[in-house]
C-alpha cells in the first residue's frame, strides 16, 4: 500500500489526522502532511480515504 | 418529484424532537429527490441520502456562490451587509485564499494547545450557572458563552469590550429578536471588528487570529476582507456549538446509564461527542448550492441554474450509512457523518467544536453529578424556523 496526498486540493478539515494519526499529520498550516507513505498496515487508513473532505488522499495497492 | 414545504426540511415530528420530519424520511426511503420553494430559491431540488448529500456537496459545478455569481475582490464589505459570508459563499479559488491564511488556526494541534484556556472559560460558565441557582438557563449561562468567549479569545477582542461584544453575539444568535435588529447587530459587530482590524493594521504585533493574518496575509487581503473574515469566525462557531452543547445535554441525560462513563473515560467522551453531533446535526439545510452546468447525481437530474438544498439530517441516519442510525448509541463505530458538511466547504471550526464538547461534558457532569431537566423534553422551546436546529432555553436543576 502506497499512499500519495495532494497538498493543493487539502482543505485542512483534519479528519485524516483523528482517523489515522500514525500516518497523517498537519504542518504549520494546517495541511496534510505524510508521517507514512506505505505503512504496514491499514491502520485507518481507508477510512481516513473515505472521509476526506477534499478527496486529497490516494492509496496505491 | 414529490414538492415539499419548507418547514418540512426544518420542522421535527411531535413525537421525537430529535427526527427528522417525515416529508424527509419519506424521500429518504424512496429514493426521490424533493422540490422545495426556498424564499431566494423556487423550486431548489432537495437531497436526503448520504452518498448524493456527500455527492453535491463536492461537486465543484454546484457553486457556494449565491446565484453562482462570482464575487469580485473588494466586495466583501457589502456581502455582508447583504448577509453573504466571505469563504462561504465563495467557490475555489476565492474560497481557497481565505481559507488558507486561516485555516493554521484550527489545526487539530492548534486545538490542542487550546485546552487550558477552553477549560478556564468552561469553569468559569459553570461557575456562573452554579451562582444562578437551580432552574437556571443552560443555554444562557452555558451553551452560549462558552463559544463566544472562546472565540472572542482566540480573535483577541479586548476583555474590557466583551461584555458588548457577547450582547450583539446574544442579539444576532436570538431568532425571537427582529430581522431589522439582527441586521443592526451585524453592522454593529462588523463596525466594531473593522476597528479592531484597523487598530492592529498599526501595531500587529499580538498574539491573536486577526494580528497573525494582517503580519502574514496584510498585503493579499484587505481591511474589510480581515473584518469580514473575523466576523465569519464570529458567527459560523457560536449558534451551531451552543446549539450542539444544548441538545448534547439533553441527549445525555436521556440516557443516564452512560453518564459515569462520558464523565469519566475521554475515549468514551470522545465517541459520545462524535455520536452527538451525527444525531443531532444542527446545520438542518447547508449553503444551498446553484448548478453552473447540468449535472447528474445519482441518476437525477439537476439542469443548468437549479439550486440545491441538502438535508443532513437524513443523511446521518441514512441506512445505508449505518442499520440503526434512528438510535442514539455513544458507543458506536462512528461512521463518516456530514454534521460538518463535506467537500471543500466543510467546516474549518470542526476540531475547536469537538474540543468545546470534549470539555463541557465531563466538566458539566463533574460539577452537577444530580443534573436533570427541569421540564419534560418534548416541551422545551426547540426552535423549528431556522437552518440551525437547537433550544433557545434549558432549564435545569441539580
Ligand atoms: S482529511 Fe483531507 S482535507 Fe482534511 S487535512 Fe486530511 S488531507 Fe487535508
Amino acid at each position: 500500500m502506497t499512499i500519495h496526498i495532494d497538498r493543493e486540493r487539502c482543505v485542512a478539515a483534519g479528519t485524516c489526522v483523528m482517523t489515522a494519526p500514525a500516518v497523517f499529520d498537519q504542518d504549520d498550516d494546517g495541511i496534510v502532511e505524510l508521517l507514512q507513505a506505505e505503512p504496514a498496515d491499514d491502520a485507518g487508513v481507508a477510512d481516513a480515504v473515505a472521509r476526506c473532505p477534499a478527496a486529497a488522499i490516494e492509496v496505491t495497492v | 418529484m414529490p414538492k415539499l414545504e419548507v418547514s418540512d426540511l426544518i420542522a421535527r415530528p411531535a413525537r421525537c424532537p430529535f427526527d427528522p420530519s417525515s416529508a424527509v424520511v419519506a424521500l429518504l426511503d424512496e429514493d426521490e429527490f424533493g422540490r422545495v420553494d426556498l424564499p431566494l430559491q423556487p423550486g431548489a431540488h432537495v437531497v436526503t441520502r448520504y452518498e448524493d448529500v456527500r455527492a453535491v456537496l463536492s461537486d465543484t459545478r454546484l457553486s457556494s456562490a449565491p446565484g453562482g455569481l462570482r464575487r469580485k475582490p473588494g466586495e466583501l464589505a457589502d456581502e455582508l451587509n447583504q448577509l453573504r459570508l466571505p469563504m462561504l459563499s465563495d467557490d475555489d479559488p476565492e474560497h481557497a485564499t481565505l481559507r488558507r491564511a486561516v485555516a493554521r488556526e484550527f489545526s487539530i494541534k492548534r486545538v490542542a494547545a487550546m485546552r487550558p484556556m477552553i477549560e478556564r472559560v468552561v469553569e468559569e460558565a459553570l461557575d456562573d450557572l452554579e451562582a444562578a441557582g437551580p432552574g437556571a438557563d443552560f443555554i444562557a449561562h452555558v451553551a452560549l458563552p462558552i463559544p463566544s468567549l472562546v472565540i472572542s479569545e482566540l480573535l483577541g477582542v479586548p476583555y474590557a469590550d466583551r461584555k458588548t461584544f457577547q450582547e450583539r453575539s446574544r442579539i444576532l444568535l436570538d431568532l425571537t429578536v427582529s430581522q431589522e435588529a439582527r441586521g443592526a447587530a451585524m453592522a454593529e459587530m462588523f463596525q466594531y471588528l473593522g476597528g479592531l482590524v484597523h487598530g492592529r493594521r498599526a501595531q500587529p504585533d499580538a498574539d491573536d487570529i486577526l494580528s497573525r493574518t494582517l503580519r502574514d496575509h496584510g498585503d493579499t487581503f484587505t481591511d474589510a476582507e480581515v473584518t469580514g473574515l473575523g466576523v465569519l469566525l464570529l458567527i459560523a462557531g457560536h449558534e451551531t456549538t451552543a446549539n450542539t452543547m444544548g441538545l448534547g445535554t439533553v441527549l445525555l441525560l436521556q440516557h443516564p446509564e452512560d453518564l459515569a462513563a462520558v464523565r469519566d473515560d475521554p475515549a468514551v467522551t470522545d465517541r459520545a461527542v462524535e455520536e452527538l453531533l451525527r444525531y443531532a446535526a444542527v446545520v438542518q439545510m447547508p449553503f444551498t448550492r446553484h448548478a453552473l452546468e447540468d449535472v447528474e447525481i445519482n441518476g437525477h437530474h439537476i439542469a443548468k441554474g437549479d439550486d440545491v438544498t441538502c438535508s443532513l439530517t437524513t443523511a446521518n441516519r441514512d441506512p445505508r450509512l449505518l442499520p440503526d442510525g434512528d438510535a442514539f448509541d455513544i458507543h458506536r463505530d462512528q461512521p463518516a457523518h456530514v454534521t460538518f458538511g463535506y467537500g471543500i466547504h466543510q467546516c474549518l471550526g470542526q476540531q475547536l467544536a469537538r474540543m468545546e464538547l470534549r470539555v463541557v461534558y465531563p466538566a458539566l457532569l463533574r460539577r452537577f453529578p444530580g443534573l436533570t431537566i427541569a421540564a419534560p423534553v418534548e416541551e422545551l422551546p426547540f426552535t423549528t424556523a431556522t437552518q440551525t436546529y437547537g433550544l433557545t432555553a434549558l432549564p435545569v436543576t441539580w
